[in-house]
């Protein structure tokens, strides 16, 4: 643990915003070039048309332009050269904890990963920096042919997969991010589920940040074959320092016929954390994919999770919390596609700012003109819960089929002083019954995950409400 | 064939599902001039579905079996052509139209099942008048918006005002007591009373409780139970099922106890 | 600088920005060009007149002539500039005294013809006036450009609905209003014109007790494109809007319906609720939505908003039909009610009679 005492005040109420020394085995100079790229991808002894990839993704993010739109003015405060874009900290992935070096054991003892793995989950990956430094996989399911590692060991041992499947869902060059992922990416999850093969509990990845002026890109790639289902949860945490770090991913899921993917996260970044994220899914016939998304941390996220309904009968569901705090903007979302007919498609998006936070919901929906009778429904709650505080919502709607039933509706309110006088004089104090509201206010999203999440989801806004009675 | 003997509705050997699943198992029904029927049954034994299909809701499938109004086949025919025959269907949860006003509804409805020259001139406001003052609904009702924004009551009386304007040779009530006070029930059996006895209408009611029965006096009572008509008899059977309920009922229809 | 100048130093609109999404600049520039500024407009006939052809009450005229009036300080500048450049010596101001009222609507006729055409119209409504307005573009100019700015007067009640007849061309229309203290605002929309329309309507209420409410009754067929964007700003305390535009969209046209709610910090008591609708008729129509939403003040009674897309009802049309209606008949009595559900609101009973009587004819063209 840090005794730097100026760093213990800046974590405040933010229980996962120690740090550890950093005791990296290899760390690159902050900023990015060609070359860069180049040593990371020779570094990790990478095929040559990984290389090739990486590059083009290079050149292409350094002409791309930062996006004109959501909140630009934070966005041009990114400093790329003030990044470190690699670093490992440990000089292979454990499959065991007792491998993983000491000082970063403790963190995720302290995360309660191990406890977890224990009860509930199928397999756990945890990613510190760069890299993953722990990896394991229930036994029966590797018998079964499920296939669960990082994204690193994925490329290495079933090379002609990664190569099918890599950038098939979001190329490079979607965005000015997912272009920064694919030339830097490190880490990540690469999974498979053959055919018929149901996943019953979750596997888990665990994201850390732990050096300052941190970048991490991972890059995750779930195939879900005919017919199988998973449950993909992944937390995100890192210290508080007064610099910046950055977090771009890229996740990319493929549910193929009849397959149902369920990908969970809880981001829970400190406040200085850029959390811009690239998620899309292809969800082929009678398909479905469920994107469960927590954006509680970090300074600025732009997240919008997506679905491309290809095959006839997908579905696609998104539901999602934001608590946007002091100096946070939660700018959130959910995308869909509809192109096959008969797909349909659920967005919930809840959002609540405080003490001058701001939370924006921003979606896209898109009914194709050949995609016959699709339905097609959102909604947006939005509470404000001070006067520093705002929340905006942007949808888009292009309804090109006179099949389609298409309903978006959004609400912004307060909490109720009735609602509070009730809870209060029931002998809750006011922090107490806010706690209640506002825990009252995440429960379709909290209900959706799993129980320990849930939990600790629930004591994190409670203590987020509390100091917030003035 | 039609001819002066034909009953009013006839519905012979009826089997009726909706996406796959079968809902009428079989029903036979005859309604003679005159007279006035009722169908009772708990929710979900078919009785909407019996009073969707007479009118012709295309979301239900017919697998087997015929319906004759006026010894005339329905089978081939769209709903608002059976609505031009005669045919009238009272909701339960009748649709609402914003933007469309009650007045113009109603003028445009009795000009296309009882012709234009019924819903011209002073003729067509008298009744309307006297019909809307028997019903207790204000003038104001005219400028509003079908169904929109009306109470439970004043979709009932709504539905009962358009049953006395349009005349049908058969009028279908489904549930038009569910949510009617006293009052209402019985200003809605005056409706009904008024366009079927002393002519020769007829009426199906179809209800989950006897109160309505006591104001309009049915000539017959058929239980429906399970997509089957189990039991029939007169006015009666009605007070013996409320008395006894639904259960018993069904014992005695095993043990084959005979309600004529 | 003047308008032209103006114009030709202002930015070049993102089409990030979703007010240039569907319908770009260049599309509704009357010469595609957006570098140029013809200068070959005509100016058209323009009259006011009471819906009934009675005389013209006293306290009322319409005057041709420079106009005082700054429009809003969030407004677009590419075309509010352009129109003012193109709008020179065509640029007219209604002026209604105060505590006027009246129980006949007014109308103002703008006739328009040539290839290009384009007016300002300014409303200077005094206090406490009663006021239902219609002004109605008619004609067979290619491009017509109308600008219409100005503010009612405190405790003023104004309906106010602009009707496009168009016969076909291209409609740009710009308009920036101001509600002061406890004014009412009726600002509608009738549309079944012009063959694409670009609208930015704008209405902001900046003191306490302002009243709006934004109507739309938009009919789209053929190969029509109609693009409305409307910002309403709430920057006061206890204000409050409404806003319902509905879209019959039929042929292979394109409805485009955008919006900005914003409720500024401050505006304690806000309330604040839109619905776009559209109703799906063809195959080959379009419609989009983006209706946004942003909201700085935590004490609102409440600000939401919605959209609904989908076909004519299957369950409205059983009821119809049991009824008598013929499937083509519900069909068009659902369209026409679905109208009519904004239409009415518009104004009174003069107004819509009126209203109703310039839709009927072309609700006929809607469908497969």
């Amino acid at each position: 643990m840090s005794g730097d005492s100026e760093a213990r005040e800046a974590v405040g109420d933010y229980k996962a915003g120690w740090h550890d020394p950093e005791n990296a085995t290899i760390r690159f100079d902050f900023g990015l070039s060609e070359k860069v790229v180049r040593d990371i991808s020779e570094l990790k002894q990478e095929p040559e048309w990984m290389t090739e990839i990486r590059v083009k993704a290079y050149r292409h993010f350094v002409e791309r332009p930062m996006p004109t739109w959501g909140n630009t003015e934070e966005l041009m405060e990114i400093d790329f050269d003030k990044v470190c874009y690699f670093l490992r900290s440990s000089d292979q992935a454990g499959s065991s904890w007792d491998d993983v070096p000491d000082d970063i054991r403790n963190t995720f003892d302290r995360l309660g990963i191990p406890e977890a793995e224990q009860k509930w989950l199928s397999g756990v990956t945890a990613q510190y920096e760069s890299e993953t430094v722990y990896h394991s996989i229930r036994e029966d399911l590797e018998k079964q042919g499920v296939i669960f590692l990082d994204m690193d060991s994925g490329l290495k041992e079933h090379e002609d997969i990664v190569k099918k499947y890599f950038g098939s869902v979001i190329p490079y060059s979607d965005n000015k991010f997912s272009a920064l992922n694919t030339a830097v990416w490190s880490g990540g999850s690469f999974i498979y589920v053959p055919k018929g093969v149901h996943v019953e509990m979750p596997v888990q990845a665990y994201f850390r940040i732990n050096a300052k002026n941190m970048g991490q890109f991972e890059r995750t790639l779930i195939i879900a074959d005919e017919g199988s289902s998973i449950h993909y949860v992944e937390g995100c945490t890192a210290p508080t320092y007064s610099t910046d770090s950055l977090h771009s991913a890229v996740v990319e899921l493929l549910a193929l016929p009849g397959a149902h993917i369920r990908y969970t996260t809880v981001q829970n970044w400190s406040n200085n954390v850029y959390n811009l994220v690239t998620k899309r899914g292809v969800a082929h016939e009678n398909a479905k994919i469920e994107w469960v998304d927590g954006n509680i941390g970090s300074k600025l996220t732009m997240k919008y999770p997506a679905v491309i309904l290809k095959g006839e009968g997908a579905h696609a569901e998104v539901i999602s919390v934001a608590y946007a705090g002091n100096g946070q903007h939660q700018d959130a979302g959910a995308k869909v596609h509809h192109m096959a007919s008969n797909t349909t498609s659920n967005i919930l998006s809840k959002s609540i700012s405080k003490d001058g936070g701001r939370g924006s919901y921003r979606g896209m929906a898109k009914i194709m003109p050949k995609a016959e009778n699709c339905r097609l429904n959102i909604v947006c709650d939005a509470l404000i819960l001070d006067e520093e505080s705002r929340q905006d919502t942007y949808p888009t709607m292009e309804v090109g089929n006179p099949t389609a039933h298409c309903e978006h509706e959004a609400s912004v309110s307060k909490v109720g002083d009735e609602q509070l006088f009730y809870l209060m004089s029931r002998g809750h104090t006011e922090a107490e019954a806010l706690g209640m509201i506002v825990n009252g206010f995440f429960e379709p999203f909290t209900r959706e995950l799993p129980m320990e999440y849930a939990v600790e989801l629930n004591k994190l806004m409670s203590l987020e409400m509390e100091g917030s009675i003035g | 064939m039609a001819s002066d003997d034909n009953p009013i509705l006839e519905v012979r050997g009826l089997k009726v599902g909706i996406e796959g699943a079968s809902i009428l198992k079989g029903i036979d029904l005859i309604i003679p001039k005159g007279e006035i029927h009722a169908i009772m049954g708990r929710n979900g034994s078919g009785k909407t579905t019996t009073a969707n299909v007479i009118m012709g809701h295309p979301a239900y499938e017919i697998e087997e079996g015929e319906m004759f109004l006026d010894g005339e086949s329905l089978d081939d025919m769209e709903p608002w052509e059976r609505s031009r025959e005669g045919v009238f269907l009272s909701f339960q949860y009748p649709q609402s139209i914003p933007g469309l006003q009650v007045g113009n509804f109603l003028r445009k409805s009795v000009s296309s099942v009882r012709g234009e020259e019924a819903a011209r001139g002073s003729e067509f406001r008298e009744k309307l008048t006297s019909a809307m003052e028997e019903l207790d609904i204000p003038k104001s009702f005219l400028s509003r918006y079908v169904n929109d924004g009306f109470s439970g009551g004043e979709k009932k009386r709504f539905e009962i005002l358009q049953l006395m304007l349009l005349q049908p040779r058969l009028a279908v009530l489904d549930e038009t007591d569910s949510g009617l006070d006293i009052d209402g029930i019985r200003t809605v059996s005056k409706g009904i009373n008024s366009v079927v006895r002393g002519t020769e209408n007829g009426a199906l009611i179809i209800t989950h409780y006897s109160r309505i029965l006591e104001h309009v006096n049915p000539d017959r009572v058929h239980i429906m139970i399970g997509g089957k008509i189990v039991a029939s008899g007169g006015p009666s059977l009605a007070n013996l099922l409320e008395d006894n309920g639904y259960d018993w009922l069904e014992e005695q229809v095993e043990k084959g106890v005979d309600f004529e | 600088m003047d308008a032209s100048s103006q114009y030709l130093s202002a930015d070049h609109p993102d089409r990030a920005d979703h007010l240039w999404r569907y319908t770009p600049w260049k599309k509704i520039h009357p010469t595609g060009d957006i570098s140029d500024i013809p200068s070959d407009f005509s100016i058209p006939e323009v009259s006011l007149k009471t819906i009934d052809g009675s005389t013209l009450p006293p306290g009322i005229s319409l005057d041709m002539g420079d106009v005082h009036s700054e429009g809003l300080p969030d407004d677009e500048k590419i075309t509010k500039s352009f129109l003012e450049a193109v709008t020179g010596e065509s640029k007219f101001t209604l002026t209604v005294a105060p505590k006027f009222k009246s129980e006949v609507p007014m109308i103002i006729e703008i006739s328009t013809s040539g290839t290009f055409c384009s007016a300002h119209i300014c409303l200077d409504i005094g206090k406490l006036a009663e006021l239902e307005l219609v002004t109605v573009v008619r004609g067979t100019c290619k491009w017509f450009g109308m600008l219409r700015t100005g503010s009612t007067g405190e405790g003023a009640i104004t309906s106010d609905v602009v009707v496009n007849r168009l016969e076909h061309g291209k409609l740009l229309r710009v308009e920036s209003i101001s509600i002061p203290r406890n004014s009412q605002f009726k600002a509608g929309t009738v549309s079944s014109g012009s063959t694409i329309t670009k609208a930015d309507l704008r209405y902001r209420m900046f003191q306490p007790g302002g009243n709006l409410n934004v109507l739309g009754s938009i009919l789209s067929a053929r190969e029509m494109s109609l693009d409305h964007h409307i910002e309403i700003y709430h920057d006061s305390p206890e204000t409050f809007s409404r806003l319902d535009w509905n879209s019959a969209c039929g042929g292979s046209s394109r409805t485009v319906g955008t919006g900005m709610l914003r409720v500024s910090k401050g505006s304690n008591g806000a309330d604040a609720a839109q619905l776009f609708q559209n109703l799906l008729l063809s195959r080959d129509a379009q419609a989009d939505s983006i209706p946004e939403l942003e909201v700085s003040e935590h004490d609102v009674v409440g600000c939401g908003h919605g959209t609904a897309s989908g076909p004519v009802d299957e369950d409205q049309m059983f009821y119809l039909a049991s009824r008598g209606f013929s499937p083509n008949e519900s069909k068009s009595t659902l369209i026409a009610a679905f109208l009519n559900s904004t239409l009415s609101e518009m104004g009174g009973d003069k107004m819509h009679g009126w209203l109703v009587s310039e839709l009927d004819s072309d609700l006929s063209e809607l469908g497969d």
